[in-house]
């Protein structure tokens, strides 16, 4: 794969990604871009080791991306809880900043790997299988995370619904 | 089943907007690219000056190291006729001449990558 090549599978997939990024990030969407930039020149600069028959271009850069999403999260110290979500800044429309702060302070509260499998999942549509590949877990354990992030999601979405 | 719908129906209307255009985003994405090949072609030009380097010093090294070498037998004579007869330590003028050899051949090899990687880091 070429760098022309590469671009063009990237101009596919990469509002995908940021999609994916940004809910990971809990609706940080500065940092979503910042954590997409950083995964799309890691692609880039390992494109040697992917293989075209063993793996889909967009499972291999979501798996990238995710890597970078946890290396960043690991280098962090957490100053902040999920409720800063709530002071977002947001962008020219309020309504739609504001508009996911729920879904944004529940995904907040889920552990990483709950919150990536269940996006993987129900947002990009991946299998469990699929979802093992680009998280590094076992298919068990993808699904384990699933039970459990659809659980804690729907408790931390609807407390009364128990 | 009920509750995997419900997540679901969440996640179909979730259209978040971004931060910058998918324009902008491009955009700057090429940019990094196109920054990252010029640090790598660099790199890589680096590299390569430095191994020309270190190949000019060791053929510089071996090539002194031969002359000398070759001069040993006529540099030991001149050294043993200006030798103190006063002196009574003995001295071996062969090792004497095979230790200045070396030295002269790691000197000359180290001044020619010096000069070569100088060379290289102008340009």
């Amino acid at each position: 794969m070429d760098r022309g090549q590469f671009i063009s599978g990237v101009e596919g997939s990469q509002k995908a990604l940021r999609r994916f990024l940004m809910a990971l990030c809990c609706g940080d969407s500065q940092l979503a871009d910042d954590v997409a930039q950083e995964a799309l020149i890691k692609a880039y600069l390992s494109l040697g080791s992917f293989n075209s028959t063993e793996e889909k271009f967009n499972a291999w850069l979501f798996r990238i991306a995710h890597n970078t999403f946890l290396n960043m999260k690991r280098a962090q110290h957490p100053t902040v809880g999920y409720e800063a979500t709530a002071n977002l800044a947001g962008n020219d429309a309020p309504d739609a900043a504001f508009r996911y702060q729920a879904l944004y302070g529940a995904l907040g509260r889920l552990p990483a790997k709950e919150r990536a499998s269940v996006l993987l999942y129900y947002m990009e549509g991946y299998d469990i299988k699929e979802i093992s590949a680009i998280t590094g877990n076992s298919e068990d354990a993808v699904r384990q995370h699933l039970s459990r992030g659809r659980k804690h999601l729907r408790e931390l979405l609807d407390p009364t619904d128990k | 089943m009920e509750e995997d719908d419900k997540i679901k129906d969440l996640f179909s209307n979730f259209q978040p907007e971004l931060s910058t255009s998918d324009g902008d985003f491009l955009a700057q994405l090429r940019r990094s690219m196109a920054a990252v090949e010029l640090v790598r072609r660099q790199h890589l030009a680096r590299r390569r000056d430095s191994r020309k380097a270190l190949a000019v010093a060791a053929l510089t090294g071996f090539a002194v190291g031969v002359i000398f070498t070759l001069l040993i037998p006529f540099v030991g004579d001149c050294i043993s006729t200006f030798s103190i007869s006063s002196v009574t330590v003995t001295i071996d003028y062969g090792i004497l001449c095979r230790f200045m050899a070396a030295t002269a051949s790691c000197l000359t090899a180290i001044n020619a990558c010096r000069l070569a990687l100088g060379k290289n880091f102008r340009r």
